[in-house]
């Protein structure tokens, strides 16, 4: 299965390009902020609203501020809140959906009913309110997006443990005596990766604009840490007289999303078991 | 068919009250107060001492926030019942449901129209794909339907209004007052789903156009507009039902960054300004509101879905 | 597969019935059309011809009353509804408005208004003495709205405040109308401003019947009786307001506007460069460069509105010597800042009076910048070179926008000029309104961002209405005890606001307690120029104790279109016209 995905997603050149693109980006919000010669919040008065130049690549902003080092930094808050919400997302979705589905009965119905009404409920309102309860910080918006993100991956991980359970390895399993906790992660799981990986290439861009969401509404990341959100947000005060500072921040964001999407779409593909 | 209703429904009523019951503890433990609130935007940052403990003792009885806490929560939840919810905070002369009143009409516009045109780019787009399965046509239509889902909206909004107000001199930057006024918000809002419906549109006629059926149409000679626009495209819609009605009702409950871009006198801005502003009267209604509308939607796809398609039948 | 027709037609139908909800295809826009053309033929009031349009943008009010804090207070001033007096100018003398002359008694207590003969209301209805006097107590009412109180707060008319507190009835209030054009106001001590403060929001008159009538809906445009030389035509809650001229007003109508549209949100440049507002504020993104393209359309006013750091009280106590806090309020070089940061759009603050007061106050009581006498000030307090001084946090909030930029290079020259280190925690105002006025624990020595102007240009406002020392503790530790005063649930309005002055009193620095006492000292006495020495000493008091920190005034920049003439900005209200009334159009 395997090994016949990654060579599925190893034809679809745009998906490849896209994965490779996603490494660079990851390399660059972590190593990124080493090599550069500014620091995101490093003002310089003599050189306020400068375009793109040699010695700023990006420009600079109101404060003098390097837009490139700007966006680098909003690339490693971008990356992390995104990986922080899709951890939380992956451990509580996987924990609910695989419960539900391995149990079924009564504890299956309760915790559908939950997350039945998990999913009624205004994620964006949501996230405000956590958010507003919790105050801003990275720690929190993660924690807000996560927790209004794990319902679609519960529901797809419960189907697709359902759709396991009665198979025939799984049967064998059980005939020798393994326990429940072995089955569902040596047996299911494994099994079940597949769509919880496409699910979460996904869920990156997906936290990402939530996290930008926010910033718009003054509730993301504290400045002056930069996020992607705070930077267009910023940028399109600026837009007719100092069009680069939005430019830029908008068209790295997309591209970040972009690269997400598609690679996620690859490995969609890739694990689609209608194509196999 | 009853049954399935009755007990939906139910089920609906219990989420409500679930809903409702975390708001309103979230929003107790939210730090600050409208009062807070209203000090600051009023100006009134120190103020006399003597005029600042009268004027809050004033406005928590106005409020009934000096009653203990499950009356308050109870006088909500009776107000939400009998649709009669009173004044907000921040607009202390306008009911709570004269404000939906006038505001959800907008919403659902701007709802409606951006589907309507993510469907009508979508679908074509879709076809196309599937039909040109694994060529260029099929990587360039999804290359392009994904563009849009990558750009947020608010980005896009502001590239349209440099481009039509700016560039072009035909559209106002923002408005809500003529017809025109819709064009911006409408395309904003449509090209972001685009990419998602089209994906859906070409996987379900991939496998449409994979039946036996459309086979035999093909072998008896049918044209593509028979085959393909008569046969495959009838029954790969029955699923798009299902990604159309949660992004209806996503985009019904408001959205608050191209409303206030646009100047639409929608819900989004209502909802999100009632959370900031710690307007609980307005939070309390505006999430157990968002709350049934997405559950209606559901509730609607459901019953489309088995009124479309025979095999389903309702337990 | 007839059901996904039927599906299919559904939707069609559906969508073709939501036309009908478009913008613009509601009643509204039916009955619009005042036609320019058909108000020229009216032609009732002289003045020049009338048939322009204004149209701009203006802050979201949440209410349309004047009685109720909002923009919409303010819209009534400037257009909807016309007081007893008014200003005729950004320097706000007063001129008679609803109110034709009026006298004053030897003793600066009583005033009789005259008011001029046969006004009328928007609707026809006579206006009156008794309308004013039914308004005036209406607005001093804090059951009607609370939120008026602070509009009229302070303005001395006679048994208000007893009545406020529910000690005495309305009709003690000293608001009467003698006869229909007669209108007598007492205060309890003389007031030398009371007139300039009259034509403030609270002193709008509301129509009694209509208010009876519809209660709260009588803000609706369909219900609103105003007298002002406008009425309100539509109101798109979050988005428009148009309003109409009103053919009943009699009074002075310099301006020919016809109609004014006012946008309530998305303010923006780009709206004014494509033509559809006549006037904007530009912010500090876009100043260069309509300085170098349309110079001749900019307008600018400095505000009265002063933005600063306050002294934030708990265990710590780095910030309890006065000689750190007036280090840091000496180090900073707020004109550069202004200049390179902000490209001049605020201006450099060092004094807590702005420059709009008048009088030499916003350069007599100013801190000098001074880095010299900062390091030395800050050695002696016993941290040389800023060693040994913690951290010190400024809270900040994002709805404070304006301040970032300029307190990120405020902290850039605590750090070049004292050594001293400073960050930046922004919170979501809900926490920033609640941890303001916390008690901090010992790890946190800060201050929190504060911006305020005064509504009218009063001196004796800026010390009077806000920044007071009487909160200036001995040592950071007192703030518990008041704090418990305070949140005490069980104390009735009254004993609480007594036992917080006894707490004061006890526990106040020494310049806190002075200022205790000059302020007492001022109160009981009547004649204005023996309380003006007093002042001066409050004000030289508050400079040297440094428990605030100014660091700049906003300044309001406008575009303006070259064919409206007459735009006054109100330094007062961030550049908004003084009153739309002056506006004339050309076009």
């Amino acid at each position: 299965m395997w090994v016949r995905a990654w060579r599925k997603f190893l034809r679809n050149k745009l998906a490849v390009l896209s994965g490779i693109f996603v490494v660079l980006l990851i390399l660059t919000a972590f190593v990124g902020p080493f090599l550069l010669p500014y620091t995101y919040d490093g003002v310089d008065y003599a050189a306020v609203y400068q375009g793109p130049s040699l010695k700023h690549w990006f420009g600079t902003d109101e404060l003098g501020r390097d837009i490139l080092s700007r966006l680098v930094y909003s690339l490693r808050t971008a990356m992390t809140v995104a990986f922080g919400a899709e951890s939380i997302t992956l451990v509580a979705g996987v924990a609910v959906g695989a419960l539900a589905g391995y149990m079924g009965g009564r504890v299956d119905n309760l915790l559908m009913r939950f997350t039945d009404i998990m999913f009624a409920f205004p994620s964006f309102l949501f996230n405000v309110m956590l958010i507003a309860v919790m105050g801003r910080g990275m720690l929190t918006i993660f924690i807000a997006i996560g927790l209004t993100s794990w319902v679609g991956l519960a529901r797809l991980v419960r189907a697709e443990v359902l759709k396991i359970k009665s198979r025939e390895f799984v049967e064998a399993g059980h005939a020798m005596g393994a326990s429940h906790w072995d089955i569902v992660t040596r047996y299911i799981l494994p099994n079940v990766l597949g769509p919880i990986i496409v699910t979460m290439s996904f869920g990156v861009p997906g936290a990402m604009m939530t996290e930008s969401a926010l910033s718009l509404i003054g509730m993301g990341v504290a400045p002056p840490a930069p996020s992607f959100g705070a930077l267009i947000t910023a940028g399109q005060r600026f837009v007719l007289s100092y069009p680069h500072m939005l430019l830029w921040p908008a068209l790295i964001f997309a591209f970040t999303l972009l690269a997400f999407t598609w690679m996620g779409d690859g490995l969609r593909d890739a694990f689609d078991p209608r194509d196999q | 068919m009853l049954r399935f209703l009755s007990r939906r429904l139910g089920f609906m009523v219990i989420a409500l009250v679930f809903v409702s019951l975390l708001t309103f503890i979230l929003m107790h433990m939210a730090p600050g107060n409208f009062l807070d609130a209203k000090r600051i935007s009023s100006g009134d940052v120190s103020g006399d001492e003597q005029a600042s403990v009268d004027v809050i003792a004033e406005m928590e009885k106005r409020y009934g926030l000096d009653k203990p806490l499950y009356i308050q929560y109870l006088t909500y939840m009776k107000g939400m019942a009998t649709w009669d919810m009173g004044p907000s905070f921040q607009f202390p002369q306008m009911d709570i449901q004269e404000i939906i009143a006038k505001a959800f009409p907008v919403s659902l516009t701007l709802a409606l129209f951006s589907v309507a045109l993510s469907i009508i780019i979508a679908v074509p787009l879709g076809i196309l794909a599937a039909v040109k399965q694994n060529t260029v046509w099929d990587y360039c239509s999804m290359f392009l339907s994904m563009i849009g889902n990558s750009i947020p909206a608010y980005v896009l909004a502001v590239f349209l209004i440099l481009f039509f107000s700016l560039k072009l001199h035909w559209l106002p930057t923002a408005g809500w007052t003529e017809p025109k006024h819709v064009i911006m918000p409408v395309l904003a809002l449509g090209l972001g789903s685009v990419g998602g419906i089209a994906r859906y549109m070409r996987t379900s006629m991939v496998e449409a156009l994979r039946q036996d059926y459309i086979a035999a149409a093909w072998a008896k000679g049918g044209s593509f507009t028979r085959v393909v626009l008569g046969h495959a495209l009838r029954n790969s819609l029955i699923p798009l039902i299902t990604v159309v009605g949660p992004q209806l009702a996503r985009l019904m409950v408001g959205t608050v960054f191209i409303e206030s871009m646009f100047r639409v006198p929608g819900l989004g801005s209502y909802f999100t300004l009632a959370a900031n502003t710690r307007d609980f009267p307005l939070l309390m209604t505006s999430s157990v509101f968002f709350a049934f509308v997405i559950m209606m939607m559901n509730l609607v796809v459901d019953l489309m879905y088995g009124f479309l398609d025979p095999r389903i039948r309702f337990e | 597969m007839r059901k996904t027709w039927v599906l299919l037609l559904t939707l069609l139908v559906t969508v073709g019935l939501l036309s009908g909800c478009l913008p613009g295809q509601s009643k509204e826009t039916e009955t619009k059309d005042p036609a320019p053309t058909t108000g020229q033929t009216e032609q009732k009031t002289e003045g020049p011809k009338k048939g322009g349009t204004f149209t701009s943008f203006i802050i979201n009010p949440t209410s349309m009353d004047p009685h109720i804090y909002s923009y919409g207070a303010h819209i009534h001033r400037m257009a909807l509804s016309e007081g007893l007096v008014t200003w005729k100018s950004s320097k706000f003398e007063v001129g008679p408005a609803s109110a034709e002359s009026w006298t004053i008694s030897p003793d600066k207590l009583t005033y009789t208004f005259k008011l001029k003969k046969g006004l009328t209301w928007s609707n026809g209805d006579p206006l009156t003495a008794k309308d004013f006097e039914y308004s005036l107590k209406r607005a001093i009412d804090p059951k009607t709205w609370a939120g008026a109180y602070a509009s009229y707060q302070g303005a001395g008319i006679l048994n208000a405040a007893q009545f406020q507190r529910g000690e005495v009835t309305a009709d003690k209030i000293g608001v009467k109308a003698i006869d229909e054009t007669t209108l007598e106001i007492k205060l309890d001590k003389p007031n030398d401003i009371f007139l300039m403060r009259l034509a403030e929001v609270w002193g709008l008159p509301v129509h009694q019947a209509t208010v009876e009538k519809f209660g709260k809906d009588w803000t609706k445009p369909e219900n609103m009786v105003t007298n002002g030389p406008f009425k309100l035509k539509s109101w798109t809650v979050n988005s428009e307001i148009v309003m109409v001229r009103n053919d009943n007003y009699k009074g002075p109508n310099p301006g020919n506007l016809d109609q004014i549209k006012l946008f309530l949100n998305a303010a923006n440049i780009l709206a004014y460069e494509n033509n559809e507002v006549d006037s904007v504020e530009v912010t500090s993104a876009d100043i260069d460069r309509i300085q170098k393209n349309m110079p001749d359309q900019l307008i600018a006013t400095e505000t009265g509105a002063v933005q600063g750091f306050w002294l934030m009280f708990g265990d710590n106590q780095t910030l309890m010597d006065k000689r750190v806090r007036q280090a840091l309020a000496m180090s900073v070089d707020r004109a550069k800042i202004a200049k390179l940061v902000s490209k001049d759009t605020v201006a450099p603050a060092a004094s807590l009076f702005p420059s709009v007061v008048g009088g030499d106050w916003s350069t007599k009581y100013a801190y000098k910048y001074d880095v010299a006498a900062a390091k030395k000030l800050l050695a002696d307090a016993g941290y040389p070179d800023g060693k040994g001084l913690p951290e010190i946090t400024l809270l900040i909030s994002y709805n404070i926008a304006a301040t970032d930029p300029f307190t990120m290079a405020v902290i850039d020259e605590w750090k070049t000029n004292l050594g001293v280190k400073a960050k930046v925690e922004n919170l979501e105002w809900g926490l920033f309104s609640q941890k303001r006025f916390a008690y901090q624990p010992a790890d946190f020595a800060g201050m929190f961002n504060f911006s305020w102007t005064s509504p009218y240009p009063d001196a004796i406002n800026y010390i009077r209405g806000n920044w007071g020392l009487e909160t200036l503790w001995a040592d950071g530790t007192k703030y518990q005890g008041y704090l418990d005063i305070q949140n005490d649930k069980n104390l009735d309005a009254a004993t609480k606001s007594k036992k917080m002055e006894e707490y004061r009193l006890a526990n106040a620095s020494p310049e806190g307690k002075r200022w205790i006492e000059l302020k007492a000292a001022i109160d009981k006495e009547t004649d204005p120029a023996k309380q003006l020495p007093l002042y001066q000493e409050m004000a030289q008091l508050r400079l040297d104790a440094a428990m605030y920190i100014p660091l700049n005034i906003a300044k309001s920049f406008r575009v303006v279109k070259p064919h409206i003439k007459g735009y006054e900005m109100n330094p007062f209200l961030i550049g908004y016209p003084m009153y739309y009334r002056s506006l004339y159009s050309t076009k």
